[in-house]
């Protein structure tokens, strides 16, 4: 996964509240998006953009009493870091389990579209 | 302000930009707006909030020469950290002024160090999860 992405994958709304609900135990995205107010259909686009990132996981698959096969997700990350410092934002992740990114500061510093005078 | 808020108030595109934009310098918000592509409207309405939540100030009004005021702001944010563990989210806002703002969590000790919160897991119940 690009910096650049990770950025934009943060500096949303719904990504951190999603994090949050899904640290201590598996949760649906059903369960997510009521208990956190999140439209339901960005709840599944968020969750899957989260989960092809890598910081949420499915943990379990269990059948819902109408016999529907339900995923439950978790989140794989242990710590994340925000430093905001001399004008620049960086990040720093661990996870659960090996990544490249584990421990890594990733400079997050949205560049001006056109250099300011 | 909960942690959460305090967190995205730091993180939301928008107001990242504008904590960039203004970082030592006083700038306007057109110029925020037309240097970091953010949409006029949506820019104002995010410096309002960022101004109440007193990260950044209006320094300065100046005249143009249409003979419109501008104002011109500036961060008052030094440094800010936003530390996420055992689930349990925490803010520092440290302003120019000297003034140190947390959110959530034990910030006794310093800042990279602080001691992790041990806060008691729920299990929650699957059977309640599927009642629903």
């Amino acid at each position: 996964m690009r910096e650049k992405d990770i950025s934009r994958l943060l500096t949303d709304e719904y990504a951190e509240r999603i994090l949050v609900a899904t640290h201590d135990r598996p949760r649906s995205v059903q369960e997510i998006s009521d208990r956190h107010d999140i439209p339901i259909a960005a709840c599944y686009r968020k969750i899957h953009e989260l989960e092809e990132a890598g910081f949420l996981q499915c943990a379990q698959v269990v059948t819902t009493p109408k016999g529907k096969a339900m995923k439950l997700y978790q989140s794989t990350l242990r710590k994340a870091n925000l430093v905001f410092e001399n004008g620049t934002f960086r990040v720093m992740f661990e996870f659960h389990g090996e990544t490249p990114l584990n421990g890594r500061w990733i400079p997050l510093n949205p560049e001006p579209v056109t250099p300011t005078p | 302000m909960n942690p959460l808020e305090a967190s995205q108030l730091l993180t939301d595109e928008y107001s990242a930009k504008i904590l960039l934009a203004t970082y030592k310098r006083k700038i306007s918000a057109q110029e925020i707006s037309s240097s970091y592509g953010i949409p006029i409207a949506a820019c104002y309405r995010k410096i309002r909030t960022l101004e109440e939540a007193g990260l950044i100030e209006c320094v300065e009004r100046i005249l143009t020469q249409k003979g419109k005021r501008k104002n011109l702001y500036t961060s008052r944010l030094k440094t800010a950290y936003i530390f996420f563990e055992n689930g349990k989210l925490r803010a520092r806002f440290q302003l120019a002024t000297g003034i140190v703002k947390d959110f959530g969590g034990d910030w006794t000790g310093s800042a990279g160090s602080a001691p992790p919160d041990v806060t008691p897991i729920n299990p929650g119940s699957l059977d309640d999860l599927l009642k629903e």
